[in-house]
């Protein structure tokens, strides 16, 4: 969806007039769009203020009971954190041993493997989700037929902080998941965006990928149509804030391509 | 200085504490989001249905307030403004439904039968309608100087209940036209009421 497509339908979104994939389109645009989402939070502050101002008609009583006995023990939606088993530490599984028997390149790889390996189970743990959302991510992170792929920076040897991200993804899922880590913040003005390209041809917007302090990012989209078997690479650039996410311009910050 | 500005800025704080304790899960917190908040809902509501489908949104929306009010961003925009926006989806999500269970004209549900007679009035009815849904002076006065159709369009789709398809087959105009309306009251709403804080 576009500005003008967007501008042609916003009176409809502030009447709550938008329903399934429109909507979804709508608000992604919003969220890649500081100039429509400007544009939209200013009406939404009008007839906010419109509402603030409304000439209240009290309701039966058993409605507050009513709704305070439903909320008692519900839980809120956001921010659980996906419980995994910890991976077990590499050491333990060599024994005592190790430290006699591994040359110092092996033990380089090792402590490197430990490293990517603890990034891994952190990067999990990061996965923030709404809570009717987690089984879905669990399946996805957790089924032996997802797939995972790497993007990493382009041409650059291997570097336990550089940063890095995974996409999961299964023909039979009803998402993507992309997670990313020790990524900085972008420059001033700038975003993450995520795209992907099916069938080597078309290159499609994922969404913006937004690293929080400690440097994780988190992105879930919705895969409807299933096609996930169609995706042939996947990768993030950064682009003009409010930019319109039609296609990428930046280079390619992290990527990976299907061999 | 008395203006809605400096009661908005009070208030707007008062309401973001019980935000935040309702964040953290303080069901005595969304009490009092309730008390300050329900009888607005509920006299928006009854604009568009019934009274008993009106107090089964009430208690929906607030429930949909305590689950999702984690998305709220303070940084991007007022509580007003986020919580209107739920409830007018909230709303809209429920009428198709109910119109369906109702089978019933659309101009059977009270508080459109009221909102259809008065667009017909004359400028002094759609002003005695300003007058009685909204409190204060200051916002009275700017939606009574909108342009009559604009002023018709807000009050009868944001705050009645009709979607622009039906006020547009009402007044037997092109839906164009109404979106027109809409979209070029609220642009002038926001020039004539007071700056947000
Ligand atoms: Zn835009």
């Amino acid at each position: 969806m576009n500005c003008d497509e967007v501008a042609d339908l916003e009176e409809n979104y502030l009447l709550g007039d938008l329903k399934g994939e429109e909507m979804k389109d709508f608000e992604r645009h919003l969220k890649a769009c500081i100039n429509c989402a400007k544009r939209l939070s200013g009406y939404e502050e009008v007839l906010g203020t419109l509402f603030g101002s409304l000439k209240p008609v009290a309701p039966s009583p058993h409605v507050r009971k009513a709704v305070l006995d439903q909320v008692d023990g519900m839980p809120q939606g956001p921010v659980i954190t996906l419980e995994r088993p910890a991976p077990k530490p590499i050491w333990n599984r060599f024994g005592q041993n190790f430290g006699r028997i591994l040359s110092p390149v092996a033990a380089v790889l090792v402590i490197g493997l430990t490293v990517a390996t603890v990034f891994l189970s952190f990067q999990l743990q990061q996965v923030k989700t709404q809570q009717a959302d987690m089984q879905q991510v669990l399946d996805l992170t957790s089924s032996p037929g997802s797939w995972i792929w790497s993007l990493t920076q382009p041409d650059v040897p291997f570097d336990s902080t550089a940063p890095r991200a995974r996409m999961y993804a299964r023909p039979d899922s009803n998402i993507y998941l992309l997670t990313a880590t020790q990524l900085q913040p972008p420059p001033d003005g700038q975003v993450y965006r995520a795209w992907y390209t099916m069938n080597s041809t078309t290159v499609d917007y994922l969404g913006d990928v937004k690293p929080d302090p400690n440097g994780n990012a988190v992105l879930q989209v919705a895969n409807p149509d299933h096609r996930a078997a169609e995706i042939t690479g996947c990768f993030i650039t950064r682009e003009k804030a409010g930019s319109p996410p039609d296609q990428p311009t930046g280079p390619k910050f992290l990527a990976w391509k299907k061999n | 200085m008395d203006s809605i500005s400096a009661i908005n800025a009070q208030e707007q704080q008062v309401i973001e504490q019980l935000v935040k304790r309702v964040r953290q899960g303080d069901t005595q917190a969304l009490g009092a989001l309730y008390d300050r908040y329900a009888g607005r809902v509920y006299a928006f509501l009854l604009r568009a249905v019934q009274r008993e489908l009106a107090e089964e949104l009430l208690q929906d929306v607030f429930v949909a307030l305590w689950q999702k009010v984690y998305l709220y961003d303070p940084q991007r925009g007022s509580f007003n403004a986020w919580f209107f926006t739920l409830v007018r989806h909230r709303l809209y999500d429920a009428l198709p439904k109910y119109q369906k269970h109702q089978s019933e004209d659309l101009l059977s549900v009270p508080g459109v039968v009221e909102s259809v007679a008065e667009m017909t009035g004359d400028q002094s009815d759609l002003e005695d309608q300003v007058i009685r849904l909204f409190r204060d002076e200051e916002l009275r006065r700017a939606v009574n100087h909108l342009p009559p159709d604009q002023r018709q369009t807000i009050l009868m789709t944001y705050f009645g209940g009709l979607s622009h398809k039906e006020l547009a087959e009402k007044l037997n105009l092109p839906v164009s036209t109404i979106k027109g309306r809409a979209r070029l009251g609220l642009q002038r709403l926001r020039q004539l009421l007071p700056e947000q804080s």
